[in-house]
């Protein structure tokens, strides 16, 4: 009899914690898919500036006659900040394929995600700025077999390079990253030229 | 220079659109709308004269952090990164606390209608009549009803504040307005309400190509399903004869856990 009224005493506490802890996760989730967006929209531009500023010193240095192996572990060492001040990147210098690659490269993480993540709308931006390109003047940009079986192994080792970090960037600038998208970021790094 | 004309023409036009959007200009006066779109490109004008980097190394000079020509951040220093998560843990707590707070009351107004409105059960145990039903839903749930209520939109405005207190420590500059900035406010704001992203075509990329449509209508109907069962749930308990349907500690539950959870 005691157990069964304590029982009743207690039950319509229980919604309590059920509520609190459901509010607790609800909060977390939100503020991290905040967080994500209001971290990453800083560092978009100095990340992709940095990423085609490293892409243009190794082109100088392979043209100088440097291993291609030697070059990126040179770019390593030194930091990203380094590389981003490079203000300097000339667009005009990279092929017509190494753009429209780079833009398919986010194209392609969109379609993965399914959605539109405002940070890779910021990018598409951002690159369309600094690429000079218009990507709605590209015919099935946002077509992963012809990113996947043409576009990537017709690139050079450096391009696949820097095009895999672009995947990289963007694959993880909606803070989510899938068991479809690992797998797809890995046929992508089977099918560029090895480095 | 074509290159040059092109990005800044697709720029302007792009601002001006997404102007257009967010700020519903088209419904304002023609002077405003003029105004607001002279402001827009009151920036960009003069400095499409000079050269492109040029604009570039000014926009980067004026210190603004979140245009398209913003600044590099490629890392952000340890502090900022323990003051974005200290704001973001205070408040899960609080929300927490909010859940308590809310849940608590609930079961108040409860506990309080139950001592000062006994519900006289039918001889058969298993229903009561309807007015009776209608004085215990009136003094028990809506109450608890008009709390949850409450409860979600302190919710919602504690974590748009939180959000925008985190993109002021992140160093992003939402004010004074200009189409880039209330894009980027928008977003911020649209995450923090749940509002999900956009899946319609932009810059020529389809988000949703190659996808099952049999999927997308199964994801539409689970979306228009959880309205229907929430719906569901609230009407089945209050007409006398559904009574029936469920046992009253039953439904008491669901209506409470309902209230709190939609």
């Amino acid at each position: 009899m005691v157990t069964r009224s304590a029982v009743k005493g207690v039950f319509p506490l229980i919604g309590i914690p059920i509520v609190a802890f459901w509010n607790a996760m609800l909060a977390y989730q939100i503020l991290k898919a905040v967080r994500t967006v209001a971290l990453c929209r800083c560092c978009i531009n100095g990340v992709t500036d940095a990423l085609l500023g490293v892409h243009q010193e190794l082109s100088r240095q392979l043209e100088a006659g440097v291993e291609l192996k030697k070059a990126v572990a040179l770019s390593r060492i030194k930091s990203f900040a380094l590389a981003s001040r490079h203000d300097s990147f000339d667009p005009t210098a990279m092929t017509a394929e190494m753009k429209t690659a780079i833009l398919r490269t986010v194209a392609v993480a969109v379609v993965q995600s399914k959605r539109f993540h405002p940070n890779l709308e910021l990018l598409m931006k951002h690159l369309m700025f600094r690429l000079h390109l218009d990507p709605s003047s590209i015919e099935g940009l946002d077509d992963e077999t012809v990113f996947l079986e043409k576009c990537l192994p017709s690139l050079s080792r450096l391009d696949s390079y820097t095009v895999l970090s672009f995947m990289a960037f963007a694959l993880t600038l909606d803070g989510e990253l899938s068991i479809s998208q690992k797998v797809r970021a890995r046929a992508s790094s089977h099918a560029s030229t090895p480095c | 220079m074509e290159t040059l004309a092109f990005v800044s023409s697709y720029e302007l036009t792009s601002t001006v659109e997404e102007l257009d959007e967010l700020r519903n200009v088209k419904d304002r006066p023609i002077l405003e709308r003029t105004a607001a779109k002279l402001l827009v490109i009151k920036g960009q004008a003069a400095a499409e004269a000079v050269d492109i980097e040029t604009r570039y190394r000014m926009r980067r000079a004026e210190g603004v952090l979140d245009t398209v020509e913003s600044t590099s951040e490629t890392s952000f220093s340890p502090s900022v990164i323990l003051r974005i998560s200290l704001c973001c843990w205070f408040c899960v707590v609080r929300c927490l606390c909010y859940g308590v707070g809310s849940a608590g009351l609930a079961v108040l107004f409860e506990k309080l209608a139950k001592e000062n409105f006994p519900v006289s059960e039918n001889p058969d145990g298993t229903t009561f009549s309807g007015g009776q039903l209608y004085k215990n839903f009136a003094v028990t749930y809506a109450p608890a009803i008009f709390v949850s209520f409450l409860e979600a939109m302190v919710i919602y405005y504690d974590l748009l504040r939180t959000a925008l207190t985190v993109a002021q420590i992140a160093g992003l500059k939402l004010w004074p307005a200009d189409p880039i900035r209330t894009y980027v406010s928008n977003s911020i704001i649209a995450e923090a309400l749940e509002l999900g992203h956009p899946t319609y075509v932009r810059f020529g990329v389809n988000p949703l190509r190659g996808s099952s449509e049999l999927i997308l209508k199964l994801c539409f109907l689970l979306y228009k399903a959880r309205g229907g069962l929430s719906k569901f749930l609230i009407k089945v308990r209050t007409p006398a004869p559904r009574a029936r349907l469920l046992g009253r500690a039953d439904t008491r539950s669901l209506l409470r856990s309902s209230c709190g959870a939609w």
